[in-house]
């Protein structure tokens, strides 16, 4: 070596160490003995080969062979007996005159074990910064051997990381991942293990591909990256997306259980854009519309609305507005042949550019229609009933008024009389205050049977009426006889009720008629007339004059023993007494 | 007030009633004549014969009711300014006001004693009779 080599050779920055075949430190220099710790305390190089490896010399040679221009990957051997990685490139040098083959070994970068000084070299500062990454890291050469990587690379493969060396080749450290069980569900030797290794394989080799997500260890997700550098080699990255993955499954499985109530809902649900373009539908709509949900998503509004007509205003777009974006509206549409009452409920949603979509919701609420209108129905019955029950009375208060009052006024006057000596009068005043008692007595008595009818009750059962006024009829017949009067039945309709008191009351009715008529007047004659069955009108009619006292009794007791059945009283006049006009009756239907 | 005895006429179905009222303004010394019609028919075909300065009107009767008739009264120019005075078994508010409503003057209820008539017919006859003037 002359002075100017050896002067060059010490006082290089980088570690050179003359080899002999056997990877024997022949001879070095002063960065290599920092780097590999010979120095200190006046060390120097074991005789052992200073290359980790099976056969040294065979690599030596190959790599000598491939040409100096070249870096390849070595494990060396450090003084305290460790291993650290690095490149080096590999010159073979003029046979000494012993004939034995030398190389000097010219290392350009650390690759692992940065543990073995700052000091050393620039690749081992690269190396220990990208150790600080969480990120997997790792460089393989053209021939997918291991280059170089980062701990965290090293480390992700867990109980395969020592496979994870420099020189292992890419195939090789994923089936050392296969046999530590970091592809779950994966065993090595089978079929699967194969078509894994030829996927991690392409996925390595497509540079650029936009690398893959794989599950790697229980429960850990990485995202693999390829990368080609301009050497040729592949960077490939390893990121862990675990925390990524975990969310996005979260919401992966709130957008199912989204999905899921928006399909268990008894409400119809449709999303649609500015455009009036359907961006969503649940089955419950597509199956109103006899469509599905796939085939309603992008179709044109107004062509698979639910009652275009009617839903018109829903879908004017231009009519929602930041302060109003909420709009209702109650349709009522024929479906199967029966009327459906819905309540659509729409909803805009804004953007920038004002309403970007609405999502509108409607609901059946046909049964709480009916239910209103039985409310209503059964509201109109009760108010019906309360005046007919005010009406009652007033008539019972001002029947009972009369003979109470009449009583104390004959008595007054009886008193009045004796008082005066008159006596001449007493006989009829007594005769009076006799009649108000009797008077009373009935108006009593027919409360007292009036009030019991209401426990006589039962379950309504199929009346002919017909039947019931024939019966009541000739009960009547020599009342009828007597004063003339003419009643005629035309076909009447069966309804249900109690037939002892539907008797009475066409008893009623018709004796009403024949009893309460004017003297001055043409005899009385009734007229009852029903058609058809259940549901049919009963008309009674009548021109005599008739007590409305007794029609409201007759009323209230048929009423009570005629359950689901109405019944009116029309008098030509409102009052207390009724003469001629008619009566209805009208079925439940 | 001199000149020609003054007309009422009774409408009430009650014949007991109006002899109470007969009695009460015998009892009172009022000069008035007094005609009874028992329901609403036969007041309309009286009051359509023969013109009555007053007229007392129950309210519950057979057929047309008093507040019925009194709104035909009201309708017809031979009664429409005749004084009508209600006399019912009722004091339910709700038929006072539609009373004054329909065109009643006044509203009473009926007495229950015999003092009580005949408070009532020395009032009436001491307002209608003695001091209002008839138009």
């Amino acid at each position: 070596m002359t002075g100017f080599a050896a002067a060059l050779y010490e006082n290089l920055p980088f570690p050179v160490l003359i080899v002999d075949a056997g990877a024997c430190v022949v001879s070095h220099n002063e960065a290599a003995a920092r780097a590999f710790g010979w120095n200190r305390d006046g060390r120097r190089p074991d005789a052992a080969a200073v290359i980790d490896g099976a056969n040294p010399a065979t690599l030596l040679a190959r790599h000598a062979a491939e040409g100096r221009e070249n870096a390849h990957a070595f494990a060396f051997r450090h003084e305290n007996g460790s291993l650290f990685e690095a490149t080096a490139h590999v010159i073979p040098l003029p046979d000494e005159a012993d004939g034995a083959a030398r190389y000097a070994l010219l290392l350009r970068s650390l690759l692992s074990g940065g543990s073995h000084g700052e000091q050393v070299l620039l690749g081992q500062r690269i190396a220990a910064a990208l150790d600080t990454m969480t990120e997997g890291f790792a460089i393989f050469d053209p021939a997918e051997r291991l280059v170089m990587f980062n701990r965290s690379y090293k480390e992700r493969c867990a109980g395969a990381r020592d496979a994870v060396r420099v020189g292992a080749t890419m195939e090789s450290i994923v089936r050392a991942n296969i046999r530590a069980g970091m592809y779950p569900g994966i065993e090595e030797g089978t079929p699967g293990a194969e078509a894994l290794v030829r996927e991690r394989l392409e996925k390595h080799r497509d540079a650029g591909g936009g690398g893959a997500v794989f599950e790697f260890g229980k429960g850990r997700w990485i995202r693999g990256e390829s990368h080609v550098a301009e050497t040729g080699d592949i960077v490939a990255m390893r990121i862990d997306i675990s925390e990524l993955k975990r969310t996005e499954a979260a919401l992966e499985e709130k957008r199912r259980e989204y999905l899921s109530l928006l399909q268990i809902l008894p409400d119809m649900i449709l999303r649609f854009d500015r455009n009036l373009t359907v961006r969503f539908a649940n089955d419950k709509y597509a199956a109103h519309m006899g469509s599905t949900t796939d085939a309603l998503i992008g179709r044109y509004l107004p062509e698979v609305a639910c009652a275009p007509e009617q839903t018109a205003v829903l879908m004017d777009i231009a009519a929602y507005t930041r302060d109003a974006p909420v709009k209702t509206l109650e349709i009522c549409i024929d479906h199967e042949g029966q009327p459906m009452w819905m309540l659509w409920t729409a909803v805009a949603i804004f953007d920038g550019d004002g309403v970007s979509e609405v999502v509108s919701v409607g609901r059946d609420i046909t049964e709480a229609k009916r239910q209103q209108q039985r409310v209503e129905a059964q509201t109109n019955e009760l108010r019906r009933k309360n005046e007919a029950l005010d009406q009652f009375t007033a008539t019972v208060s001002h029947d009972l008024k009369a003979p109470l009052r009449h009583l104390s006024m004959f008595a007054e006057m009886i008193s009045e009389d004796v008082h005066r000596g008159e006596f001449a009068e007493l006989p009829a005043y007594a005769d009076h205050v006799r009649k108000s008692s009797a008077r009373m007595r009935r108006i009593i008595d027919s409360l007292l049977e009036f009030s019991q009818i209401a426990y006589r009750i039962a379950a309504p059962k199929p009346v002919s009426l017909s039947g019931v006024v024939g019966d009541a009829l000739a009960l009547l017949e020599g009342h009828v006889e007597e004063t003339g009067g003419r009643v005629e039945v035309e076909p009447l309709p069966e309804i249900m009720g109690d037939p002892e008191l539907l008797k009475r009351l066409a008893q009623n009715l018709i004796g009403n008629a024949l009893k309460y008529r004017r003297p001055d007047k043409a005899p009385p004659s009734a007229f009852m007339q029903g058609s058809g069955p259940m549901g049919s009108t009963l008309s009674w009619r009548t021109t005599g004059s008739a007590s409305i006292r007794s029609m409201s009794d007759a009323f209230s007791k048929f009423s009570r023993g005629f359950t689901a059945t109405r019944l009116s009283i029309r008098a030509p006049a409102s009052g207390s007494h009724w003469r001629g006009g008619s009566s209805r009756v009208t079925t439940a239907s | 007030m001199g000149g020609s005895a003054r007309k009422l006429i009774v409408v009430d179905d009650d014949p007991v009633d109006v002899r109470f009222v007969m009695r009460a303004f015998s009892d009172a010394g009022s000069p008035i004549e007094i005609t009874h019609a028992a329901d609403a028919e036969a007041a309309s075909d009286r009051l359509d014969a023969e013109a009555f300065d007053y007229i007392l009107l129950d309210i519950n009767m057979p057929g047309v009711s008093g507040m019925e008739l009194l709104k035909r009264l009201r309708g017809q120019p031979r009664t429409a300014v005749t004084p009508v005075i209600m006399l019912s078994s009722s004091s339910n508010t709700a038929d006072v006001s539609r009373a004054y409503e329909n065109g009643a003057n006044a509203y009473a209820v009926k007495p229950s004693t015999l003092s009580g008539y005949r408070e009532f017919a020395e009032g009436f006859t001491r307002f209608w009779v003695d001091v209002a003037v008839a138009p």
